[in-house]
C-alpha cells in the first residue's frame, strides 16, 4: 500500500497539469497576455529609461533593482549560513594532495587558457548593459575558473592564490555598493535605490556599469567561497 | 485538445522534468538523490516559464536597431534570479547534509 502511495500521487499531480496546460493558449502567440501586458512598456520604454540596450540587465538592474539586491542578500546569506555550520577552510601545507594528478598536457594548457577564462568572464560583466551578458552569468564563469584551478593545481595553492581575507571584501562588496546607491538616491531626494537620482544618463549608465561589476565579482567569489568550504569536509 | 498538446509540447516537457524531480524527492531515501530532484523540479519551472515568454519570430531582447519584433524579457529576468537563488539554496541543503552526516558518523563512535 505503502509503495502505491507515490505512483498514485504522481499520476493525480500529472493529470491535473496536463489539464492545466490543455486550457493554455498556444505557445507563441502574439496574442498572449505574457505578450501583450507589460512586454510593450518594456520594450518601447526601457532603452530611454534605464540606459541599456540589453533589456533584461534594464529589468534587473532598473526596474526590478528591489529583487536584485534581495537576491545577493539571499546569497550572502546562503554563505553565512554555511560558515556558521561548517566554518572557513583550513589549509596545512601538503594536507590537501590531489587524488588524481592530472597529466602534464592538461596543467600546460590550462596555464595557457586560464587567463583567457577570466578576460572572457570579465568581458561578460563588463558587456551586460548594452549587449549580451551579465554580472550573474560572468560571476559564473569566473567561479568555474576558479573551481577549475584548485581541481587542476591543488586545493591549498587555489587557497593561498586567493585566501579568505581577500575574499571577505569580494563578498560583502555588492550589498555594500547597493547600500550606498540606495542612499545617495534617498538624501537627493528620490526614492530608494532610484539609478536616475541625478537626473544624468551618463551617470546612470556608469552606476549601472559598477552594479554589474560588484554583482559578478561577488556572485564568482561568494559560489567559489562555498566550493572551499564543501571541499575542506571532504578532506577531514 | 490534440491540436493545443502539439503546439504545447515544452509545457508537456517540463511537467514530465517536475515528475521526475518530484519522483526523486519524494521516493529516494539518499539526501543528495533528494536534492538532485529538488533541482531538476527548479529546472522544470524555468523551462516552463521560458516557454511562457516565447513569441514566433521574436527576436533576443536586445535592442538592435532595424528590428520591431522583440520577445518578452520579463521570464528571462525572473528565471536568472530564480537561477541565483537556486544556487544559494542547493548549496546550503548540500551544506545541512554533509553536517548531518558528520553528526551521525559522531553518534556511532
Amino acid at each position: 500500500m505503502k509503495k502505491m502511495f507515490t505512483p498514485l500521487l504522481l499520476t493525480l499531480l500529472g493529470i491535473f497539469f496536463l489539464l492545466a496546460v490543455f486550457k493554455m493558449p498556444p505557445m507563441g502567440n502574439p496574442d498572449n497576455p505574457t505578450n501583450v501586458v507589460a512586454a510593450p512598456r518594456y520594450i518601447t520604454q526601457g532603452p530611454q529609461e534605464t540606459g541599456c540596450s540589453n533589456l533584461v540587465s534594464a529589468i534587473i538592474l532598473n526596474y526590478r533593482i528591489y529583487d536584485t539586491m534581495g537576491e545577493m542578500v539571499v546569497i550572502f546569506g546562503a554563505l553565512a549560513a554555511a560558515l556558521a555550520i561548517l566554518g572557513r577552510e583550513h589549509v596545512k601545507e601538503g594536507l590537501s594532495p590531489l587524488k588524481v594528478e592530472p597529466s602534464p598536457l592538461v596543467r600546460i594548457m590550462m596555464v595557457i587558457y586560464i587567463p583567457f577564462f577570466i578576460i572572457f568572464a570579465l568581458y561578460v560583466i563588463i558587456n551586460g548593459g548594452f549587449s549580451v551578458g551579465g554580472g550573474f552569468q560572468g560571476g559564473a564563469i569566473l567561479a568555474s575558473v576558479i573551481i577549475i584551478y584548485a581541481l587542476i593545481f591543488g586545493f591549498d595553492n587555489a587557497v593561498k592564490r586567493l585566501p579568505a581575507k581577500k575574499r571577505v571584501f569580494f563578498e560583502g562588496m555588492a550589498i555594500l555598493y547597493f547600500t550606498v546607491i540606495g542612499f545617495m538616491s534617498v538624501f537627493m531626494g528620490k526614492n530608494f535605490l532610484d539609478l536616475n537620482f541625478l537626473g544624468i544618463s551618463m551617470f546612470q549608465k556608469f552606476l549601472t556599469l559598477g552594479l554589474e561589476i560588484s554583482i559578478g565579482l561577488a556572485s564568482g567569489v561568494t559560489i567559489a567561497s562555498l566550493f572551499y568550504i564543501l571541499k575542506k569536509v571532504e578532506r577531514g | 485538445m490534440l491540436n493545443s498538446a502539439s503546439s504545447n509540447l515544452i509545457y508537456i516537457a517540463s511537467i514530465i522534468l517536475f515528475l521526475v524531480g518530484f519522483y526523486a524527492v519524494a521516493a529516494r531515501p539518499n539526501l543528495i538523490k533528494k536534492i538532485i530532484g529538488i533541482n531538476i523540479m527548479e529546472t522544470s519551472v524555468f523551462l516552463f516559464l521560458i516557454g511562457i515568454g516565447t513569441k514566433k519570430n521574436g527576436a533576443v531582447p536586445i535592442i538592435v536597431e532595424g528590428v520591431k519584433n522583440y520577445i518578452n524579457p520579463l521570464p528571462q529576468a525572473v528565471v536568472l534570479m530564480a537561477l541565483v537563488v537556486g544556487v544559494g539554496t542547493t548549496a546550503l541543503s548540500l551544506i545541512l547534509a554533509v553536517r548531518l552526516s558528520e553528526s551521525e558518523k559522531e553518534e556511532r563512535q
